[in-house]
């Protein structure tokens, strides 16, 4: 394959870690979505259930990743990563008991997001 | 580097349309068993000590589907424990003689936080499930392995006219006789729907539990923590995030290394 070819192909193909940004983006501004919502309007509750499940099967898909031996990244980020897998189960659940808000989660969206943009990897 | 293995596989996952489809997990009902709507619901969990690290994804993504549908209830019933709370507002000021609402406003306003219940416990449908509905008599199971092992979700029936709440032919009158009955009957429907909501959070809870065991299936989840609070989890991001920038930053100085050699 010619440089040029490698080039184009390389511009088509959207890069993993890119990927993950953007996905972090999405569930992101769902969660922003639907923390602005009323709990007190049974119209909004399939919404902020529908935020929350995402996000939390965003964080279950990267814990089932590493919890993968052939993952590449250190085990300490593996372990945190899974143990952030873990609380935010919990603390989705307890958001929906109304003992917990919405902000948390999307403050470590947030961070994740930080973590993964593209100049990050610059 | 990215967090996925292939890169892409977490992307490819989760990317997709996040509109209620059916979860692998989920399956229907069994038509074989069946509870009282008012029994307390504990959750089963079937065989999971039989579970091996490598069907740790599908157990997984059993559990998250679980976890959906519990919440989904407990939001609904914390909605519905809302409405009564306004209904017995309403009865209240019913019962004032130095009321500035009128009995007729009254009633419609207890007519609309009613007809709420019914709605939160419609709502609470996730991926075709709905634990609150007063629909699912029998149990919802949702399989954590190919093996058999399952978790089951008992139901707790919150609409009106269910025998938690058990509101639906009731009215503000403006008889005060009649109206302090119903602020009773509200009363002891509030008392059992909080003890629904405790049932479901305990079901969920349970799964919680299960996930932290998973967590301790395989070499990399050993040190994993289930325990962190919100500043913890900020605390553990920052961590991932400063990890990822350190290798970032490996990967960059050894591509420079290498287009120096090239240009050498």
């Amino acid at each position: 394959m010619s440089l040029q070819a490698y080039q184009q192909a390389s511009q088509r193909t959207e890069p993993p870690r890119d990927l993950e940004y953007r996905l972090f983006g999405q569930v992101t501004r769902a969660l922003l979505a639907a923390s602005a919502l009323d709990a007190r309007d049974a119209s909004t509750l399939g919404e902020r259930i529908d935020a929350l499940d995402w996000n939390r099967r965003v964080w279950s898909a990267l814990a089932n990743e590493c919890a993968d031996p052939a993952n590449q990244l250190a085990a300490p980020v593996r372990a945190n990563i899974i143990s952030l897998s873990l609380w935010v189960n919990r603390h989705s659940s307890a958001v929906m008991r109304g003992q917990e808000a919405f902000q948390d989660l999307i403050d470590v969206n947030r961070i994740m997001m930080q973590a993964l943009e593209p100049r990050a990897a610059a | 580097m990215s967090l996925s293995v292939q890169g892409s596989g977490l992307a490819a996952t989760t990317l997709q349309d996040r509109s209620r489809l059916a979860p692998a997990g989920a399956q229907g009902p069994d038509q074989s068993q069946s509870q009282s709507q008012s029994q307390p619901s504990v959750v089963v969990l079937a065989g999971v000590d039989r579970i091996q690290s490598s069907q740790a994804a599908l157990t997984r993504d059993g559990l998250v589907a679980a976890k959906g549908v519990l919440d989904a209830a407990v939001g609904a019933g914390r909605g519905v424990g809302q409405a009564l709370l306004d209904m017995r507002e309403a009865v209240r000021g019913a019962l004032d003689p130095q009321r500035a609402v009128g009995v007729d406003g009254l009633a419609v306003a207890y007519q609309r936080h009613l007809t709420a219940i019914d709605r939160f416990a419609a709502q609470a449908n996730f991926h075709g499930r709905n634990l609150v509905d007063g629909e699912a008599a029998d149990p919802l199971r949702f399989a954590l392995d190919g093996a058999g092992a399952e978790a089951v979700l008992e139901p707790a029936d919150l609409t009106a006219d269910g025998a938690t709440v058990d509101l639906a032919d009731s009215a503000v009158t403006g008889d005060p006789a009649w109206d302090a009955k119903l602020l009773d009957r509200i009363d002891a429907a509030l008392r059992r729907v909080s003890d629904q909501v405790d049932a479901l959070t305990a079901q969920a809870s349970q799964l919680d539990s299960h996930f932290a065991a998973l967590s301790r299936l395989g070499e990399a989840q050993s040190a994993g923590e289930s325990d962190l609070d919100a500043e913890g989890a900020k605390l553990r991001a920052l961590d991932v995030r400063q990890a990822l920038a350190d290798q970032a930053a490996s990967i960059a100085a050894g591509t420079q290394a290498v287009l120096a050699l090239l240009r050498a």
